[in-house]
């Protein structure tokens, strides 16, 4: 039965590749279990399990003030950035705009580009507006970039409804913000949902931008900035404490994963639609 | 979609079009200039009067994080001196301070007081730049030359375009002194059956009992790249006069670190590294994992700084601190310097404040305090030290001040020294420089960097 | 997939739009519609202000001598031969390189061969299976940095297990050590992304007609030109796809090498992006840092066009 042993050996390949996808997580996890100042080592499995190295990580690293922080960017960036995505893309995509392409062009432009080949104009632009250590200092930056990926996102969209649903709203004579309000917004909201769903991930995640904007105000930073200071960029001698604080950084990604799990995996496949 | 071409021409095109807009960099922050507060010359020391006389204001630091134990204590003090002034204070550690302090001071709302790092890599930015103003006027105020040494001061004058140093205004001042020396687990040496070493060959001849005893001779943690410059330091003071190495440091025209002298310590240093005397792993260990490791009881010896003192007095194991014991030039010689400089920024608006600030925490009152707290004051003979490892500190920084000793820090040669200098030694000891070949580049940074000026 | 591949299908619908150079007369009847740029005012001026004009800006600095403090000094291309005479380029270029194998050729690679042998048979519990590989995607990279820094560690899991199966002459700080600190870095984004391209391509997989692997059957074909033949060509867009978001991804690397090793030990893991994050922020060598931000954004449009010409759709205009 070739058929069968297929079967067996994909199945335990795929429990395989799972295992190794969970582990390095794991191993941080079970390393925050153990007692604070436990001199660790090996697969360092928690013998009397313990909160203490989360409690020390929260209370010494600044975390709630750079989830407060993550929190505020993240909300703004992906608010303003789906808003103005969804619009560009509706005229874009549905609207006979004259060099459109060109247009669409120049956001393509913006999905390769890497954040180091602004950061530095845009770090002393910051500092001349006085705005270093504040969020609008990591959110136009972030807005920026989210829009380029959004407004092809949307474009693609809004393109591939059907022609007769898109004209029909004209006929009557609607207005251009009527037809995307009420007749295409209703049939694009999963795209809408995904699209926030792919910016929440990328902003949340995002490090440089905020490395070098918010470093000089540790009120602002955002949580990977926060974890990049605590843990120093090569620190290991409290490795309980630097992996109790890595593990509080995952989890309200993992939490929002956990809760919204289709969005996440339909965005990043579809993250592809990128180029 | 699909042609790349298409939008790779567009995008071009909209890049061209963006790029005419601009002006030269930095152009805009000249012709502001930074807004220099003329005439607040202090005279005398700053009494509670004049600075009750700027009403009520806050006063800004940044700080150095290994600081934080002495400002505790020093700013309730100064606050109920002078009780119009608030003090906010912001502590960065001392990397953070190397790389973004020149930002910092140069933004729109700079602190008041900060703690520069002496030398091109910092210091001497800020003085180019105009954004730190000279202290010349306090250090006659409060008879720095006299109480702190006229030559002692010598690494915190530039010239006023920030492009000499060592010459010009008084930039900075520091109450402490950071010296790097060699701690010891006394338990460990007892052990092992060793003396003190008293030179630098028993202390080589230490290293190699400790081996033989299957013991870690070095404590070393190098992932930063900056611990390596200590060890170079302390082991280049047996072959070099510390005279030349300051002169290096400081960008002496002629000057040369392609010697054959320091290829000597480089070869030194890597007979070590390839005997293992510095245990394995040794680069992906952050200095400050070392120490704690150190004071829990691994390993015989640690080169470490002063400043470190706190950290493996808290393993609260027996340790005890000595100058590298000296070579045939019967020198004490030590990468060493007075601590991180405090600097007035140019912005300022509360001068006196600042002022009074510097004076209190170099005031003879202080010298006990510090001492208290475990930092070695540069007034070190009036005070009282009874703790045995910091009775041991302040003695050995004193024995390499005596023998004129103290040679700087390699990192304050150049922008890119700590980088150059730290990864070079990394690839030393590691077998993949030979010693002249480490010895090439780094003299080839500092000329670039001297060309440049 | 089905989102890449509605918009795909639908543009086919979309009259007037892909048209090439519609007749005059069409252009006239149908009114183009300048007014409609409002709405995409908003978006692309935060866009232009934000991400394009930067890159300008870049390019421009990149030819001046600057300490980002005082006025800078024209030096026209002068970085650019400085950074390529000193050998800086060629060495963060060349540790990219090794990155784009590790970071986009062999997870492409082992994703391609594990949903290659899953052609054959259903999967039960895909959606949990999918849900887990796509946790190492999810995660924020420093996040990563610090759990793999522990598997990596000198008393970490990794030398454990090498310890166990005898193996203790080779442990070592991994991420210290000279010779395996740039395939460890890398073995850490083969990790990020393996997780996505497998899914990406079984998602693919099980798009391509059953009586393609039938004929192929009745020709004798056996699994591995089965999978040459049939599975490989089926999969052109998702190698694209796949290819594409993971050469960004390992030319972009900056989170992850810099809190893992920070470009060392040494230089050997310094690639352009931590250059240009050192010179910029930390030595103060603007120029030089912006000199290597454009070269390192060409080098991607040349890399992403040249995969994305290389396999472009067959039926592509």
């Amino acid at each position: 039965m070739t058929r069968r042993r297929d079967a067996v050996v994909s199945h335990a390949l795929l429990v395989l590749a799972s295992l190794v996808a969970l582990y390095p997580f794991l191993s941080i996890l079970m390393l925050a279990l153990n007692e604070p100042g436990r001199r660790l080592s090996g697969f360092a499995l928690p013998e009397n399990p313990s909160f203490g190295n989360f409690t020390n990580a929260w209370e010494r690293g600044g975390f709630s003030d750079a989830l407060v922080s993550s929190l505020i960017i993240t909300g703004t960036v992906v608010v303003v950035a789906v808003l103005l995505s969804v619009l560009a893309g509706y005229a874009l995509g549905v609207l006979d705009l004259p060099l459109a392409k060109v247009v669409v062009g120049v956001f393509l432009l913006g999905l390769v580009m890497p954040y180091e080949a602004t950061v530095i104009p845009i770090y002393h632009q910051m500092k001349e507006w006085g705005l270093l250590g504040t969020y609008p200092a990591v959110i136009l930056p972030q807005i920026a970039f989210s829009v380029a990926l959004g407004t092809v996102w949307m474009r693609g969209y809004f393109g591939s409804i059907p022609a007769t649903l898109r004209e029909a709203g004209m006929i009557d004579g609607a207005g251009k913000l009527q037809v995307l309000r009420h007749i295409l917004l209703p049939v694009a909201a999963p795209a809408v949902g995904v699209l926030a769903t792919l910016l929440f991930l990328y902003t949340w995640n995002e490090f440089l931008l905020g490395l070098v904007l918010l470093s000089d105000n540790p009120d602002a930073r955002t949580t990977p900035v926060a974890l990049s200071f605590f843990a120093g960029n090569r620190r290991e001698s409290d490795p309980g404490t630097t992996a109790a604080a890595a593990v509080l950084v995952a989890l309200p990604v993992l939490i929002a994963y956990v809760a919204a799990q289709r969005k996440f995996v339909q965005g990043l496949l579809a993250g592809a639609v990128k180029e | 979609m699909n042609a790349p071409a298409r939008w790779l021409a567009g995008g071009g095109a909209a890049l061209v079009l963006t790029i005419a807009a601009c002006g030269t960099p930095g152009s805009s922050s000249e012709d502001d200039g930074p807004a220099r507060v003329e005439g607040e010359e202090i005279t005398a020391p700053v009494t509670a009067d004049e600075v009750a006389e700027l009403g009520d204001v806050t006063l800004r630091v940044l700080a150095d994080a290994g600081e934080e134990s002495t400002l505790t204590e020093l700013i309730p003090e100064y606050e109920e001196l002078y009780p119009n002034v608030t003090v906010e204070v912001e502590y960065r550690s001392y990397d953070d301070i190397v790389r973004t302090e020149a930002n910092t001071l140069s933004g729109g709302d700079p602190p008041d007081l900060a703690q520069g790092a002496q030398g091109y890599a910092l210091d001497g930015a800020l003085v180019e730049a105009g954004l730190i103003r000279p202290l010349d006027d306090l250090a006659e105020a409060y008879e720095w030359f006299d109480r702190y040494g006229e030559s002692t001061l010598g690494e915190f004058r530039w010239s006023d375009d920030g492009t000499r140093f060592g010459t010009g205004s008084i930039y900075g001042i520091s109450p402490v002194v950071s010296m790097v020396g060699v701690y010891y687990n006394k338990a460990k040496l007892d052990a092992l059956g060793l003396e003190l070493p008293h030179t630098f060959a028993d202390f080589e001849a230490a290293l190699a009992t400790a081996q033989a005893a299957g013991e870690q001779p070095i404590m070393f943690g190098n992932a930063l790249k900056s611990t390596g410059l200590h060890i170079f330091g302390v082991v280049q003071g047996q072959n070099v006069d510390p005279a030349v190495t300051r002169d290096w440091i400081s960008g002496t025209d002629g000057a040369t670190f392609d010697t054959p002298e320091n290829v000597a310590t480089a070869t030194t240093i890597q007979e070590w590294a390839q005997q293992g005397y510095f245990g394995e792993g040794y680069n992906g260990l952050a200095e400050d994992d070392a120490v704690a490791r150190f004071a829990a009881g691994e390993g015989v010896f640690l080169i470490g700084g002063t400043w470190q003192m706190a950290a493996i007095q808290a393993g609260g194991g027996d340790f005890g601190f000595f100058p590298m014991p000296p070579g045939e030039s019967g020198l004490h010689v030590a990468s060493g310097s007075l601590g991180m400089g405090w600097h007035v920024s140019t912005e300022s608006e509360v001068v006196p404040a600042a002022a009074a600030f510097i004076g209190l925490i170099t005031s003879d009152e202080w010298a006990q305090k510090l001492a208290d707290l475990g930092r070695v004051p540069v007034l070190a003979q009036q005070i009282d030290a009874s703790e045995p490892l910091f009775a041991d500190a302040v003695a050995g920084s004193g024995t390499i001040l005596a023998d004129g000793g103290n040679t700087y820090s390699f990192d304050w040669a150049t922008g890119t020294m700590m980088a150059s200098m730290g990864g070079a030694l990394q690839e030393l000891m590691d077998g993949r420089l030979t010693p002249q070949e480490f010895v090439t580049p780094i003299q080839d940074d500092w000329a670039a960097f001297q060309a440049e000026r | 997939m089905t989102s890449t591949t509605t918009p795909r299908a639908g543009r086919d619908h979309a009259p007037g739009r892909e048209v090439p150079a519609p007749a005059l007369g069409r252009r006239r009847r149908r009114r183009r519609d300048w007014w409609g740029y409002l709405f995409v005012l908003p978006a692309l001026a935060v866009y232009v202000a934000f991400a394009l004009r930067p890159i300008g800006e870049t390019a421009y600095t990149s030819l001046f001598e600057w300490d980002g403090l005082t006025l800078a000094t024209w030096v026209g291309f002068g970085n650019y031969t400085e950074l390529f005479e000193s050998g800086v380029l060629q060495s963060t270029l060349g540790h990219s390189l090794v990155f784009l194998v590790f970071y986009a050729l062999l997870p492409t690679a082992v994703g391609l061969v594990i949903a290659g042998l899953m052609t054959r048979i259903r999967i039960r519990g895909l959606a949990l299976f999918r849900s887990v590989l796509f946790i190492p995607q999810i995660l924020s990279s420093v996040v990563i940095a610090v759990a793999w820094r522990w598997v990596y560690d000198l008393g970490g899991p990794l030398n454990a297990v090498l310890d166990a199966l005898g193996l203790g002459g080779v442990t070592r700080a991994w991420l210290g050590d000279f010779d395996t600190a740039l395939v460890s870095v890398g073995l850490i984004g083969t990790w990020v992304q393996f997780g996505l391209c497998m899914m990406l391509f079984l998602a693919g997989a099980q798009r391509i007609p059953r009586e393609l692997y039938e004929s192929a059957r009745i020709d004798g074909a056996g699994a591995i030109r089965e999978f040459f033949v049939v599975t490989v060509p089926g999969l052109r867009t998702e190698l694209r796809i796949a290819l594409v978001l993971t050469t960004i991804f390992a030319l972009r690397n900056f989170d992850i090498v810099w809190n893992t090793t920070a470009g060392g030990p040494g230089t050997s893991t310094t690639v352009p992006s931590v250059y240009v994050y050192q010179g910029a922020f930390l030595t103060r060598e603007v120029g030089d840092a912006a000199a290597v931000a454009v070269v390192l954004t060409l080098f991607i449009l040349v890399v992403v066009g040249a995969i994305m010409a290389a396999l472009r759709e067959r039926e592509a205009r």
